[in-house]
């Protein structure tokens, strides 16, 4: 797989909801490739952040 | 989930207080999701009341062919789509030089703006995210909701949750980015103004 291939799994990778064989490829090339990697950390880090987000507690009981 | 399905058995044959306790387990995350769609607490507490009458209505015609929350989001969501449908506006896309915040630094308003992320997240949410994206985005990555789960409460494919999320998560970093968060740059002017431990 190409870098642009690689970058639109991103968020399945991210989710570990690519096959097992697909996860491996691209961990590869991530260890071949700083560009795609730095890519996708960056990626990872604006999910990381949302994720952060705690539920507020309701306003007032129906 | 038993207890679950009992509650709503109960409250199919018109036991108010099954109905009541039912909606008690779910009210919180009806209104934070709402919440999280608008960006606005008064629209979400409404919606959130909207979407337990409707439910309510249509309790009956609930098969338990999915989960219950995702029956109940399903009647929210639709209920937020059509309201943004009503107003003719998707409420995004609102400059940052227009965000209403206090402007004082040491009013203490400003300080808990200041303090907040949660602030930040959901500006950047319900004004800079056209909706399709935010929806499928909160679900994921607010209420854990699998693949399956989210299509099933907007009734697409897996593939089409798949794609939007992608685009959803790139265009959210895009635009904390373009708001100079801390976290992607060291010359940030963003909301937080950097205090925030990122």
């Amino acid at each position: 797989m190409n870098c642009q291939e690689i970058q639109l799994l991103f968020s399945e990778y991210f989710d570990h909801e690519l096959s097992g064989e697909v996860e491996s490829a691209v961990r590869e090339h991530f260890a071949d490739c700083p560009s795609c990697l730095h890519e996708y950390n960056n990626f990872e880090k604006g999910i990381k952040i949302l994720k952060k987000y705690k539920s507020l507690d309701i306003p007032r009981i129906y | 989930m038993a207890f679950e399905n009992h509650l709503i058995e109960k409250a199919k044959n018109g036991d108010r207080k099954a109905f009541d306790e039912l909606f008690l387990l779910q009210h919180k995350y009806l209104f934070n999701l709402m919440y999280q769609l608008s960006g606005d607490i008064a629209k979400a507490d409404d919606l959130a009341q909207e979407a337990i009458i409707l439910a309510y209505k249509k309790l009956r015609n609930f098969r338990c062919e999915s989960s219950f929350r995702t029956w109940l989001s399903r009647i929210a969501i639709n209920l937020f789509r059509n309201e943004c449908r009503t107003k003719s506006k998707d409420g995004y896309y609102v400059g940052i030089e227009e965000i209403q915040i206090p402007s004082d630094g040491d009013r203490p308003e400003r300080v808990v703006y200041k303090s907040e992320l949660q602030w930040c997240i959901i500006h950047m949410l319900s004004h800079h995210l056209p909706k399709k994206y935010r929806i499928v985005l909160i679900l994921r990555d607010l209420h854990n909701m699998s693949y399956k789960e989210i299509s099933d409460v907007l009734k697409c494919n897996i593939g089409q949750v798949k794609t939007n999320l992608h685009r959803a998560r790139h265009m959210f970093r895009a635009e904390l980015i373009k708001g100079t968060c801390k976290a992607f740059t060291d010359n940030y002017l963003c909301i937080c103004e950097g205090i925030l431990d990122l």
